[in-house]
């Protein structure tokens, strides 16, 4: 985030970075999906947030963005929170030991946080909803989505570090 | 300096923190679940939901724009076939209009109860949902304009799912092919009972049909109205696969819903509760 900025107008970022999320996640990236499964822009955000921050603001991060996607979801409350503060918190620790600053590694790590998450959130909604066949979740949805997640933040993370690059010249 | 193991362990500290918090909501509405929406669920609605109507006007308005344009190009020709269409309507309205006035007194003659058509409440698609776990749909209507939770929606095609959350002017629909959900149907050929459970993929499977049940490729699935959330009768969609294991207690068939949920804009929400009475009319 711009250093130097008021709390306001800090707030008021946040709060628009958000909507942002929610409006792209309910209305445009259904049009992206392949076989009923679209991209998770909130698992790419936690990922996006995680590496540039310690493993205290990737936990709280990805609560942040779990607590909202599963408020805007028919999922109970804390699915999403209880994955992605995980992989959040695993994210903020693993940053220091690894050259993440290139595309294609933060893709590669969005792929791994995507599998994680799934098997975290499979897990959970087996433990407290209907249960799941593990199979069928794991290759038609969370490989899947973690696919295209990881492709999708590839995208984004290689045009938003040119235009990183581009300003800095 | 006083070793303080929270700021040792802040990172582990918090995580743990957070993942109990998780749980404890999780076990909470699991537990506990609301006629309405819980409060941080109706909170983010409230923020997001006028956004989201937004852009669904502009849109319906742009689209609307473009397709009048279009379509003036062709009005007089429309218009033509149109009026030839109207004018058959109107003759075949008076044959049916006798063939019901005929139903009516045999009715009466055999005292058959009388099956009325569900009153209904329109509604538009505002939003699908953020997640690949479940499949819902958001509307723009919600208690203040007489919907219901656990009230059947349909379209003219079919069923399409139920309502789950209702909030102040938003709900939230249960699609037919969220894995959560159950609804009891029956094949309408052979008029073999089961329930249509939603799956991962696209599909839906039709469970707990008998060994023995006759079930083929291409058998409409409806609904049997025995679950008390819908009228009997509405279309859910067309068996694309049967699944028969020799020693299995039952059999199952994969079914294609007949509504296209992805593309799906406008609703029909029942407004009240089903009754044995109420019957679907059909397109």
């Amino acid at each position: 985030m711009a250093r130097g900025m008021k709390i306001e107008m800090r707030l008021v970022l946040v709060f628009l970075i958000l909507l942002a999320i929610v409006v792209f996640q309910m209305k445009l990236m259904p049009y992206f999906a392949i076989g009923n499964v679209k991209p998770d822009l909130f698992l790419l955000f936690v990922c996006y947030f995680s590496l540039r921050n310690e493993e205290v603001q990737g936990a709280l991060i990805g609560f942040g963005l779990g607590f909202l996607e599963d408020s805007l979801s028919i999922s109970p409350i804390g699915v999403r929170a209880m994955s992605f503060s995980l992989v959040g918190s695993l994210l903020g620790f693993v940053r220091k030991g690894l050259f993440w600053d290139n595309p294609l590694t933060q893709g590669l790590l969005l792929f791994s946080a995507g599998i994680l998450s799934g098997l975290v959130t499979l897990l959970v909604l087996n433990f407290f909803l209907i249960p799941r066949p593990m199979g069928d979740s794991l290759f038609r949805l969370i490989l899947p989505e973690s696919i295209f997640t990881a492709l999708w933040g590839f995208l984004f993370f290689f045009v938003f570090q040119r235009w990183k690059q581009r300003k800095a010249r | 300096m006083k070793f303080n193991p929270f700021f040792r362990y802040r990172g582990l500290s918090v995580l743990i923190f957070v993942l109990l918090l998780s749980f404890l909501l999780l076990t909470y509405q699991v537990r506990f679940s609301q006629e309405r929406a819980s409060l941080p669920k109706k909170l983010v609605m409230t923020v997001v939901a006028p956004f989201l109507r937004a852009i669904q006007n502009s849109s319906a308005f742009f689209s609307s724009l473009w397709t009048g344009y279009a379509d003036l190009r062709y009005v007089r020709q429309e218009n033509r076939t149109l009026q030839e269409e109207v004018d058959r309507l109107k003759r075949e309205e008076m044959f049916l209009l006798e063939a019901k006035r005929e139903n009516e007194r045999l009715h009466q003659v055999l005292q058959l109860r009388e099956h009325t058509s569900p009153p209904t409440i329109a509604a538009r698609v505002i939003g699908k949902d953020p997640s690949n776990w479940f499949r819902s749909i958001l509307i723009d209507k919600g208690f203040k304009e007489g919907i219901n939770k656990n009230t059947a929606v349909f379209c003219p095609q079919g069923l399409v799912g139920r309502v789950i959350e209702v909030l102040e002017r938003t709900s939230r629909v249960q699609l037919i092919t969220d894995p959560n959900c159950a609804v009891g149907a029956l094949v309408q050929r052979s008029r073999v009972g089961g329930v249509v459970v939603g799956e991962v993929g696209p599909f839906c499977r039709l469970r707990f049909l008998p060994q023995d049940a006759e079930i083929q490729v291409g058998d409409s699935v409806l609904t049997s109205g025995l679950s008390g959330l819908s009228p009997k009768g509405i279309p859910i969609g067309t068996v694309s696969a049967v699944h028969k294991k020799e020693n299995a207690l039952f059999q199952e068939a994969e079914v294609l819903p007949r509504v296209d949920l992805f593309s799906v804009e406008e609703v029909l929400i029942m407004a009240k509760p089903s009754s044995p009475e109420m019957q679907w009319r059909g397109e």
